[in-house]
């Protein structure tokens, strides 16, 4: 079990709005006061309502998963963006790997919506009234039985640089491609224009999504500039020891494919950026005198990247959270710590030590489904025997084709409680690049339609 | 009062933005001064040796200049009594020790993600 904060977010919130201070932006921008609408209440009818904050691979999962149970439910699923985008394949995208267009990312919700029979409404939440169970959205209240939350991750750039503006800024100069659509098509721009010299990249410090994905598109530029003959070199800049995931294999990659293309620097941390300059300031450890020393380099192009957070949406549901602001559960299931109501999965959850990934949430969101669905019927359900995992592909080369890969497996006992145990491979090969591909197809398939 | 407290300790956070990492300290770099300069002494990972202590435990250790860390320290490899005790511990590891110890303490639920070999 984590440890509780009776304090909420939203308490803190509420304090540093009085002090003019946020911690985080690049989120929702309305808030219910904003929005003068004249909106319709959706009161429920006989038939339980679920009701499914997030249209990505969570809620997805979670929406399938009850559509195709037995029980005869209401499914309503509330997503703001009019378009699904995997952030999964996106760098195979970036780094021009044969047949990984665009429209490949891109998916309409109407496809599933009805081949699954759950509705959609593109709408964004920006309330939730546990006490009247009602979920209010742009588009008016909702009401429900039971509510899930899949709302993803925020960006936090306190752990940057403290200069607001300069945080803002440099969002909109170098937006991070860890969320949907328009960070990664301006990303890919910005590689497209990028004449050589030096791109700067930074791993996200702290828990973030997809802990493989800034190896995956360090290699996937790199072989981009290869493969485009640009004289250009990556500084990827990473405040571990080693890589987050799959150490051997990316290490590896740097070493045999990238030499000329990545300097991987391990124990450095960017402290300030010059938006005029184009340069980064950042300290990296030296091993001869142990310490930390301070660097400053200009760039060429640059993917600057802050630490995540959970979704808005998670202090906006002002459920209980950890120190982090990652939502706490009752163990071993994914009901939230708060309010027995509501479910949580997803990267937003961080009771467990997953992996944030699609297919971790894909796996998590079968079993709220299941688990629902149950609960619906009266019957128990066991998550200690309904336990998910994950496998988890990137592509290191992309000619030939060429990946590595991890496989997490979960046990649970009430004594050590959930434990996570991951089996990676040691070397891309083309067997695994191929496999990238048909998981990425299977998953889109399964989900979208 | 409950406000009060809120504004009392986001007036903290806040400050903890703006004051200087030396002072407050990094858990980044205690993870990485630990990797480079005690693991191999100690024979343990960073994860297993944070997990040792509860937070509140770890904090004490660290009063009156860390006193009661380093002789933890020591007793645990006496190799490790001429860095302990030198300047540049005091002024430029001992708080990004604390806050990397502090960090994953077992009762922070600060856990590695799996498959991120953060301690290696
Ligand atoms: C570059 C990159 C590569 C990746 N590669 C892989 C990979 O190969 N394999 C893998 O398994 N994972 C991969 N991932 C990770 C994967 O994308 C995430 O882990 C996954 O999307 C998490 O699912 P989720 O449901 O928690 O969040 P999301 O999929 O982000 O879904 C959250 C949804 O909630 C919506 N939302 C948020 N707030 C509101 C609101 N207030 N109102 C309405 N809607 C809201 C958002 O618009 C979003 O659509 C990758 C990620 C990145 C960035």
């Amino acid at each position: 079990m984590k440890k509780d904060s009776s304090i909420t977010r939203r308490d803190i919130i509420k304090a540093t709005a009085l002090l003019g201070v946020t911690a985080t932006f690049g989120g929702c921008s309305l808030s219910k006061e904003d929005i003068k609408r004249d909106a319709p209440f959706i009161k429920k009818g006989k038939k339980k309502r679920v009701v499914i904050c997030g249209g990505g691979f969570g809620g997805l999962s979670v929406a399938k998963s009850l559509a195709t149970s037995d029980v005869d439910v209401e499914i309503i699923v509330i997503e703001k963006r009019v378009e699904f985008f995997s952030c999964p394949y996106s760098n195979a995208w970036l780094g021009e790997v044969e047949g990984a267009t665009y429209q490949k990312l891109v998916y309409d919700y109407f496809t599933p919506s009805l081949k699954y029979g759950y509705e959609v409404k593109n709408a964004e939440v920006l309330g939730i009234d546990k006490k009247n169970r009602r979920v209010e959205s742009t588009i008016g209240d909702i009401e429900y039985d039971y509510l899930v939350l899949s709302p993803g991750i925020d960006y936090n750039y306190n752990t940057l640089f403290s200069d607001k503006e300069k945080q803002e800024e440099c969002y909109k100069r170098f937006p991070p491609a860890f969320k949907a659509n328009g960070e990664h098509i301006f990303l890919k721009k910005s590689l497209e224009n990028f004449k050589g010299g030096t791109f700067v990249m930074n791993v996200p410090s702290g828990t973030y999504r997809c802990p493989p994905a800034p190896y995956e598109r360090a290699c996937m530029i790199a072989s981009y500039l290869k493969n485009n003959n640009i004289d250009g070199k990556i500084l990827l800049l990473d405040s571990r020891t080693s890589p987050a995931a799959k150490p051997h294999g990316f290490l590896r990659s740097f070493k045999e494919l990238y030499s000329d293309y990545i300097d991987y620097v391990p124990s450095s941390k960017i402290y300030d950026i010059d938006l005029n300059k184009n340069s980064v300031k950042y300290e990296m450890f030296d091993k001869k005198a142990l310490d930390f020393v301070k660097k400053e380099i200009d760039f060429g192009a640059a993917n600057i990247n802050p630490s995540h957070v959970a979704s808005k949406l998670i202090e906006i549901a002002d459920i209980k959270i950890d120190g982090n602001g990652w939502a706490l559960l009752k163990e071993p299931g994914y009901i939230s710590a708060s309010d027995d109501r509501i479910y949580v999965l997803g990267d937003a959850q961080g009771e467990y030590p997953f992996p944030k990934s699609g297919q971790m949430a894909s796996s998590c969101g079968y079993i709220v489904g299941k688990s629902i669905s149950s609960r619906i019927q009266d019957i128990k359900f066991d998550y200690a025997k309904n336990l998910p995992g994950n496998v988890c592909y990137s592509l290191v080369n992309t000619n030939p084709k060429e990946g590595i890969v991890v496989h997490h497996s979960v046990t649970y006992n009430t004594k050590d409680g959930m434990k996570v145990e991951a089996i990676d491979t040691k070397k891309g090969d083309q067997i695994t690049g191929e496999a990238t591909t048909l998981w990425f197809e299977g998953i889109m398939g399964d989900l979208l339609g | 009062m409950k406000i009060i407290l809120i504004l009392i300790i986001s007036m903290f956070l806040y400050a903890d933005e703006n004051v200087d990492s030396q002072k407050v300290g990094d858990y980044e770099k205690g993870r990485t001064f630990y990797f480079h300069l005690f693991r191999e002494s100690l024979g343990y990972d960073g994860v297993v040796f944070t997990a040792r202590h509860k937070e509140l435990e770890w904090a004490k250790m660290f009063e009156d200049d860390a006193r009661e860390f380093k002789e933890y320290l020591v007793n645990e490899n006496s190799d490790l009594k001429e860095l302990l005790y030198s300047e540049k511990f005091d002024k430029s590891i001992k708080n990004h020790m604390e806050a990397f110890v502090r960090h994953y303490a077992n009762d922070t639920g600060n856990i590695p993600i799996c498959g991120s070999f953060e301690f290696e």
